[in-house]
Formats: C-alpha cells, sequence, structure tokens
C-alpha cells in the first residue's frame, strides 16, 4: 500500500515508517501540514496517517481541507492530546478513525489496515463468507457448515467485525468501539470475555478454529493458513 | 435557571410600592386640604347666618318687636325664599313671623333636612336664638357646603384611581425597563454557568450604577475564562510533553520485545501501559472537571445505558464466580447528559464490584425514575465502612484492604467528576450487606 505520514516527531514518525516499510508498505514522510496537504491532494494514496500537531498548518484544518478538496483518501488521526472531544472533533473534521498516543505499533498497523480499502470499490455485500462460516446480513443469522448458529446481538456484531476485517488484526480497541461503543479501557477482560463465549459457539464445536488471537495484538478471523 | 416573571420582581415592586407610598401621601394631604376647604366654607357659610341673625336682633333693638316682622320680610326678599328659612315664635311656639311653618328648633346651631320644614329640598343650618321675649331661628340653604364636599370627594376619588393606574403604567415600564436590564444579567450567567464562557452582559453607554456591576461581573468573567483557558493550555500542554516520551517508551520496548523476548522487558511494558492508563485517566477526570462535554448533550435513556453494560458484563462477571442483574423500571427513564460518559460511569462502578467482591456476590444494576432519576449499582459483599465512605472518592484512596488489587483507584472519582458534569450527586450507601453507589440526578 502507498502510506502518506504527517507526523512531526522524527522518533514517532521513523518508527511507523519503518514499521509499515517492514510490512511491505510504500510510505512517503512529510514533517510539516501545509508540504502535507499539497502532497496529499497531487498523490494518490491508499492511506494517510496524519498528526494533529503540526508546523505549517495544524492536523485538524489540514483534514478539513483535503476533505473540502474532494479527497476520500481513509485517514488515521494521531494525536497526543487525546482529549474527551477530540475524537469527536477530528471525526467530524472528516478523519476516518483516531489513535491516541502513545499507542502500540500493533495498533496502528491493524487500524492502517482496517482502513484500506482494496478492491477500491466494493459493492455492499449481503453476506460474508470464511470457509464454512456464513454470515448473512439481510438475515443477521450465522450458519457454520449448514448448521444455524443461534447469537446474541452483540455476538453477532463482534463477529461481524471480525469476519469484515478477514485475514486483518482486529485490535481489543478496535473492537470496544465498534461493538460497544466504549471509548475507554476498561480494566477488566471484557473483550476477552465475549470471545472466548463466541469461540465456544462457532469454533469449538467445529473441526478448524477461525478466531485466532495475535499474542499483544489483538484478534484475528481467517481460514488456518 | 429559575426565572421570575416582571410582576415579582424588585423593580417592578419597588416602584408600584413608592407610587403607592406617594399616593398614599397625596391622598392623606388632599383629604386634609378637604377637610379644610369644607370646614371653611362651612365656617363661612354660618358666619352668614349669624349675621343674618345679627341683623334681625339688632332690628328688634331699635325699632322694637313689631320692626322684626318688617325686617325679616327685608332679610327673606335680599336672601329668597328658597334659600333662607325664618322662623320668630313665642315662648310657646307659636309662630309669628317667618316663612316656615310650624317647628321647634333647639337653641344653638343645628342641620336639619328640608322636608322637616315644609317641602323644601337640600338640607338646612339653623342658628336659634333668643331676640327680646321671642325666639328666632335663622337658617340657610347648605346645599352649597353639601356641593363643595360631595365635588371634592368625587374630584378627590378619580385623582386616586387614576394614580392608581399611572403608577401601575409607570411600575410596569420602568419596572420592565429594570427587570430588561436584570434578565441580560441572568441571560448571561446563566450562558457561562452552561460552559459559554465568552458571554458578557452588555454595557450601556449610559455608565449607570447596573453598568458598573456589568462590567465587574463581565471583568470577573474575562479572569474566569483566562483561568479556564489557561488551565486547558496547560492540560494540552502536559498531555503533549508527556505523551510524546510515552509513546517512544512503549514503541521501544515493543520494538524490543519484537527483537528479543524477554520477560524483564515485558515487565517494564507493561508498566509503561499502566503509566499510560493512569495518566489518561487523570486527564480525562481534569477535562471532565472543566465541562469540557457539556455542549454535546443528548436526551438519553437510563435504563438504556444500564441495560447496555449489563450485556456487556454479564460474562465477565460469570467468569468471575458472581451474578449481574438488573432492577430497571418498565418505562424509559430521561436525561440529558453525555452517553458515553454515563456509560463509562457505570462501567467503573460494576468493575470495582466485580474486583472487589469476593464469588458468589450478587451485582445489580438499577435504576430508579422519579423527579430525581437515579443510576446505581449495588452489591452484597463486604461493603465499605461508614467511616471510609467520604474519602473514598478522592483520587488515588484505596482501601486497606484492596491496595494489592489491580487499578490506580481512579475509578470513583471518575464516577464523581461525571455526576459533577451532570449536575448529580454520587451518594454511597449501605446497601445492607455491601455497598450501593447511586448517581441521583437533579
Amino acid at each position: 500500500m502507498r502510506i502518506l505520514l504527517i507526523e512531526d516527531d522524527r522518533e514517532t514518525a521513523s518508527y511507523i515508517a519503518n514499521g509499515l516499510a517492514e510490512q511491505g508498505h510504500v510510505v512517503d514522510r512529510l514533517d510539516d501540514g501545509r508540504d502535507g496537504l499539497f502532497h496529499a491532494t497531487r498523490e494518490d494514496y491508499d492511506v494517510a496517517i496524519v498528526d494533529r500537531m503540526l508546523p505549517g498548518l495544524d492536523g485538524l484544518s489540514l483534514v478539513k481541507a483535503l476533505r473540502a478538496a474532494g479527497s476520500k483518501v481513509p485517514l488515521l488521526f494521531l494525536t497526543a492530546i487525546g482529549g474527551v472531544d477530540d475524537r469527536v472533533e477530528g471525526l467530524e473534521a472528516g478523519a476516518d478513525d483516531y489513535l491516541t498516543k502513545p499507542f502500540s505499533f500493533a495498533e496502528l498497523s491493524a487500524r492502517v489496515g482496517a482502513l484500506s480499502r482494496r478492491p477500491p470499490v466494493q459493492a455492499e455485500k449481503t453476506v460474508l463468507r470464511v470457509l464454512d462460516l456464513e454470515m448473512d446480513l439481510i438475515r443477521r443469522m450465522v450458519k457454520r457448515d449448514g448448521q444455524v448458529i443461534d447469537l446474541l446481538p452483540k455476538e453477532f456484531t463482534l463477529l461481524e467485525v471480525l469476519m469484515r476485517n478477514e485475514g486483518r488484526i482486529v485490535t481489543r480497541t478496535m473492537l470496544l468501539e465498534r461493538v460497544w461503543d466504549l471509548h475507554f479501557d476498561p480494566k477488566t477482560s471484557v473483550v476477552e470475555t465475549h470471545v472466548s463465549r463466541l469461540r465456544a459457539k462457532i469454533d469449538r464445536p467445529f473441526d478448524t478454529a477461525l478466531i485466532h488471537t495475535v499474542k499483544n495484538a489483538g484478534y484475528s478471523l481467517h481460514a488456518p493458513r | 435557571m429559575r426565572r421570575v416573571s416582571l410582576w415579582r420582581s424588585t423593580p417592578f415592586r419597588v416602584a408600584v410600592a413608592v407610587m403607592l407610598a406617594a399616593i398614599l401621601t397625596f391622598g392623606a394631604v388632599t383629604m386634609i386640604a378637604r377637610q379644610i376647604i369644607v370646614a371653611r366654607v362651612q365656617a363661612l357659610q354660618d358666619e352668614r347666618v349669624q349675621a343674618l341673625f345679627g341683623v334681625v336682633e339688632s332690628q328688634a333693638d331699635t325699632s322694637g318687636i313689631f320692626g322684626l316682622e318688617d325686617a325679616i320680610l327685608a332679610l327673606l326678599r335680599q336672601e329668597g325664599t328658597e334659600r333662607a328659612a325664618i322662623l320668630l315664635s313665642d315662648q310657646s311656639g307659636r309662630v309669628i313671623g317667618g316663612n316656615m311653618p310650624h317647628a321647634v328648633l333647639p337653641d344653638g346651631w343645628v342641620d336639619l333636612p328640608g322636608t322637616a320644614i315644609g317641602s323644601r329640598v337640600g338640607a338646612y343650618r339653623f342658628f336659634t336664638g333668643p331676640v327680646g321675649p321671642l325666639r328666632l331661628s335663622v337658617g340657610l340653604s347648605n346645599d352649597s357646603v353639601t356641593a363643595v364636599r360631595e365635588t371634592t370627594n368625587r374630584a378627590l376619588a378619580w385623582a386616586a384611581v387614576a394614580s392608581a393606574l399611572i403608577a401601575l403604567l409607570l411600575g410596569y415600564v420602568v419596572g420592565g425597563q429594570v427587570h430588561a436590564r436584570q434578565m441580560d444579567f441572568e441571560r448571561t450567567i446563566a450562558k457561562v454557568a452552561a460552559g459559554d464562557l465568552g458571554a458578557r452582559i452588555p454595557v450601556s453607554s449610559r455608565q449607570d450604577d447596573l453598568d458598573l456591576l456589568s462590567e465587574g461581573i463581565n471583568a470577573t468573567l474575562d479572569r474566569l475564562k483566562a483561568m479556564v483557558e489557561g488551565m486547558q493550555q496547560v492540560t494540552t500542554d502536559i498531555a503533549h510533553d508527556l505523551r510524546t516520551p510515552l509513546n517512544r517508551l512503549n514503541l521501544r520496548l515493543s520494538a524490543a520485545l519484537e527483537r528479543a523476548p524477554d520477560p524483564e522487558l515485558e515487565a517494564a511494558l507493561t508498566e509503561a501501559r499502566a503509566l499510560n492508563e493512569t495518566f489518561s485517566a487523570l486527564l480525562r477526570i481534569a477535562q471532565i472537571e472543566a465541562g469540557a462535554r457539556k455542549d454535546r448533550f443528548r436526551d438519553l435513556d437510563l435504563v438504556e445505558i444500564a441495560g447496555n453494560v449489563r450485556d456487556i458484563y454479564q460474562g465477565v462477571a460469570e467468569d468471575a464466580g458472581m451474578e449481574l442483574t438488573v432492577d430497571l423500571p418498565a418505562a424509559p427513564v430521561a436525561v440529558r447528559g453525555d452517553r458515553e460518559l454515563l456509560t463509562q460511569a457505570v462501567v467503573n462502578l460494576v468493575e470495582n464490584a466485580i474486583r472487589h467482591c469476593p464469588t458468589g456476590t450478587t451485582v445489580r444494576i438499577g435504576v430508579a425514575a422519579g423527579p430525581r432519576p437515579a443510576l446505581w449499582v449495588a452489591d452484597n459483599g463486604p461493603g465499605i465502612p461508614a467511616a471510609e465512605r467520604q474519602k473514598v472518592t478522592s483520587r488515588f484512596y484505596r482501601l486497606d484492604k484492596s491496595r494489592t488489587t489491580e487499578g490506580s483507584g481512579l475509578g470513583l472519582s471518575l464516577v464523581k467528576a461525571v455526576a459533577e458534569l451532570h449536575g448529580a450527586k454520587v451518594e454511597l450507601l449501605d446497601a445492607g450487606p455491601g455497598l450501593m453507589v447511586r448517581i441521583r440526578f437533579s
């Protein structure tokens, strides 16, 4: 993927850029807001990562300007402020996702992965399929190997998020946000509990496990590799 | 904020009170004046009667009894028989002269209705006295005096009514103007209380006492705004200055761990994460206390929030060997607030209960409807001793026995900050046995 990184803290920028490069992405690094805006509008990127506090032009204004110019590039906002208001402000300005420093690289990588849209235009699917697991989004029904599996509403949403991000890492934080609309880190193992219950329903009665735990990162749903 | 109508406002009442006092004074003074006028007019009338009496009396001296008749006739011609009533009678009361039918009048002054002395209208005032061996009564119609009295009465009544109406009108106008300026105060202060620190009281060019007060309050608000913004700036600076190195620390430790797993490094990374969490929680509490989210308040249903938390945590509770139930009313309970913050508050309380209670405990999430709705979490565990309940909400406070368990002790202080932002109170109660933490909205 072609990734645009606009971050003025050199160490953080190096770390992110190197990490992403190791994963096989092509990363363009900039450390000034105005330069960043210029590049973002001129070139085509799969994902843009923008820090909120930038010299030249601050991140929030950059995003607004970018959207106003018609760019639809998926955009991840980075910030050190992490204020209760900031996330909503960032999303309202046009960012697609938001990450507060400090973050683990795994978290960043997972979110970047989730943001990328490959293939570029995806028709709205009504059925998600991984191996013999089938989810009918219209009828809200899940089947594996032909058997209907009874899921509670939140379990359904949890499975849906995992299936939509098939093969990619979904972090605990991402699940907390997308399944339960919780934007803080609970102390107890909420996600673990729900994932293990989901596993009990869709993995344990069958031969192949589809839900995998990725150490220190999160979870990933895919056929065994 | 409560709004007071114009009719009950101080400027209106003061204006009306002043007006009424003025009216009463005016009324009292005018009544005195009226008394004086009427008395004087009466006195003049009486002098006249007395003078007429004197004329007849002196005639008796000069021309004797027989001249009296002529004198009386002359008098009657002069005054008019309608206006004047004269009676000359002897000791036994037999009428000798005058234009009155027989009547017996006492000596001195007396008022009689016209009907008592022949078919006359109005009232008459008589003076009766001896003239030689005879008795003379001289009277004049008192109508003029009566007329004066009635006219002044009527004039006073009209004046009183008019003054009262003018007083109310002026009270309304004057009171209204002052009230309008008071409303400026109320409106601005309400805006500031709701979070708009830029609101200011408008100042007129008159530079009167209210303007001076406005300027004073505006200056105070300027200071308040500067202080809050300064605090927010400090928070932002701290956040940036602390978070960037924290971030780098996390990244470096993660990178090192990826190259070569090491239990020491893992422990270090765990500590770094805990540091980050504590810092985030502190920052969040500070921001909530500064009222950061008030303008994003929406209409919410407490029952829905409670149910949501229960769905999320039921599994966690079961895994910990506890039961999580709900105690909810059938109908939605509406409040205005921030869904995320209230959810987080309930989550904190539930997590506290799960963490601090032994297996077998039942934790309940509840909502109480009513004029002061409440959101509560109760358990039947060990509870908190009464003495410590007050201190528990201060930052970092841990009960002695829970010092070894996880968590930074910020959970309850966040709940308190969220409650205060919503204008609600946090109450810690004995659930007999166990602890109930209740967020009561006003």
